[in-house]
């Protein structure tokens, strides 16, 4: 009798485990469907809402409009806070826009994006983060959301927690975390329309800014000649070749499916000690290299933690292939 | 490498290669020609026992230079324009890495699967650094004519490659100093921009439109753009 009693719990306990152990398992599935949902939401809805982007001692407002018209895809960013400032995109052509010429030759020239991504890349996405549906439904915006959360499975990137339309999956709200949960960076919408009445002369330019000419969309793709000696788990470059940029730059670009980090490379006359800086989430790193006779000063851009940019700055080196 | 064949001074080299190495001891620098004679032998894939032993004990300064001289040959039948070479030393060194690694080779490897992993040894992970079987010593000649020319073949391919921009191998590399300051990107609002920062802006804004189109949020990543520092 005590050996039946002892099976029958041993047998209980293992159904409850093995039951724990199924649900747990379907949170990265459950979490990964809802991201490429949401990633899918960018491209296909039609939406109009205002947001608060608010890092470090920084609160801009902002309002982002998107529609589909005659299959060609119309997306416009405009600060509300600052200098009028206005980003369209127009399929894969960004146009900066901007209140006045005097401001427009203030700003660096735009260079066009490369292709958007239309998917997520759940195997890099596995490899970095542990990924939970949260049980619970919130409001944000005015509509119920459900969450999803990213936690780092080592400390070379950030936490990430989501919360989506739970109707069709849109981003509301998006908060990136220290690995101590300190709060880093928080996009917030504060009010959103998807069913916008949106015309194409709500992405023309208005009368009297100053649009920067629309520039090729094909960037010069030049061979890679660099390398990593070493890379945080899931990281990988996103384009096999470097892009060309002005004068002699090269730029790689390194992703985990979540966080990116742009890697520029430069011929330079000058040396420079390892220097880093920050803002909110953006951490810049900047340094020379010498290779044979001639110093390269490399500069790495990301949202990851500091510890991450000064590692991979220490094992870039030339490719050996 | 059959442009190499036709006509280059190597091949004449490879042709008479076992009757010249008989009277090399009679030659003034017999070491060196044989070593050249070997060199040329890899290359039109006639390498032996000897030759390959004679690449080893070579004096790596001479390969380079020969070397060069191939790849200008080459360059002057494919009418490539002049290029950088800059990496006969690491062609060497990847010469001798492949006899190093192919002495501490796990058994459980196959041929075929090693000399596809051995095309670059030094980015192999450690664990495969294993110790070397009996039957991999027994083998060891084979392996090592094998993987060596496969490792010579490659980087005349390599040496081809118009890439005018290819830099030497190995870059100075420091570790990144314990107390490193971090410094608030704001503060580059205070004070005059210098070209430096200048360029660093363009670049943290290059870096919000790429983000933005890989992390899949649309535009929303390019909020960032407009908090960092601007001034000129």
């Amino acid at each position: 009798m005590r050996l039946f009693s002892f099976l029958h719990i041993f047998f209980t306990v293992l159904c409850l485990t093995i039951s724990g152990v199924s649900s747990a398992s379907n949170t990265t599935p459950d979490a990964l469907h809802l991201l490429r949902s949401m990633t899918q939401s960018f491209s296909t809805l039609s939406y109009d809402g205002v947001f608060v982007h608010s890092e470090a001692m920084n609160i801009n407002s902002m309002r982002v409009r998107h529609d589909l018209m005659g299959g060609v895809e119309y997306e416009s960013l405009v600060d509300l806070d600052g200098d009028k400032i206005e980003v369209l995109r127009i399929d894969d052509k960004i146009i900066s826009v901007y209140p006045n010429a005097l401001v427009a030759n203030m700003r660096a020239p735009l260079i066009p994006p490369f292709r958007r991504f239309k998917d997520v890349e759940s195997d890099r996405l596995i490899k970095g983060y542990d990924m939970i549906v949260g049980e619970h439904t919130g409001r944000i915006a005015g509509r119920k959301v459900v969450a999803v959360k990213l936690m780092p499975k080592d400390q070379y990137r950030y936490g990430h927690q989501f919360w989506l339309d739970e109707e069709n999956h849109f981003l509301l709200k998006h908060d990136m975390l220290k690995t101590n949960g300190r709060l880093l960076e928080r996009i917030q919408f504060t009010s959103v329309n998807f069913a916008p009445d949106l015309k194409d002369i709500d992405f023309v330019p208005k009368e009297g800014s100053y649009a920067e000419p629309e520039v090729e969309t094909q960037p010069r793709r030049v061979k890679n000649l660099w390398q990593f000696d070493w890379l945080p788990k899931g990281f990988s470059l996103v384009w096999p070749e470097a892009r060309s940029l002005n004068h002699g730059t090269s730029m790689l670009l390194l992703s985990d499916g979540m966080a990116t980090i742009s890697i520029f490379v430069e011929p330079t006359m000058k040396a420079k000690t390892m220097s880093i800086l920050n803002m909110g989430a953006t951490i810049a790193g900047e340094r020379s290299i010498k290779v044979k006779d001639q110093l390269y000063l490399l500069t790495m851009v990301g949202e990851v933690p500091e510890p991450t940019i000064e590692k991979l700055m220490t094992v870039f080196m030339p490719r050996q292939d | 490498m059959t442009a190499l064949k036709s006509g280059s001074p190597q091949n004449d080299c490879s042709r008479d290669h076992d009757s010249t190495r008989e009277n090399d001891s009679l030659q003034e620098n017999n070491g060196s020609e044989d070593v050249l004679s070997s060199l040329s032998a890899m290359f039109d894939g006639e390498a032996t026992q000897q030759d390959l032993e004679q690449l080893i004990d070579g004096d790596s300064a001479e390969l380079s230079r020969q070397l060069e001289s191939y790849h200008l040959i080459q360059q002057a039948l494919h009418k490539d324009s002049p290029v950088a070479v800059g990496l006969e030393d690491s062609l060497m060194l990847r010469v001798r890495a492949e006899i190093n690694v192919d002495a501490s080779f796990p058994e459980e490897q196959g041929l075929e699967e090693r000399s596809v992993n051995n095309l670059l040894p030094f980015v192999l992970p450690s664990e495969r650094k294993a110790t070397r079987s009996t039957w991999r010593v027994a083998l060891s000649s084979v392996a090592v004519a094998a993987s060596v020319a496969f490792v010579v073949i490659l980087g005349g391919n390599e040496l081809l490659t118009p890439d005018t921009g290819a830099p030497n191998l190995v870059a100075e590399v420091r570790t990144p100093s314990e107390s490193m300051v971090v410094t608030p990107l704001a503060e580059l609002d205070e004070n005059a921009l210098q070209v430096d920062n200048v360029r660093l802006q363009h670049y943290l804004r290059q870096h919000a439109e790429q983000a933005a189109m890989t992390v899949g949020q649309g535009m929303i990543p390019m909020a960032r753009v407009v908090s960092y520092p601007v001034k000129e």
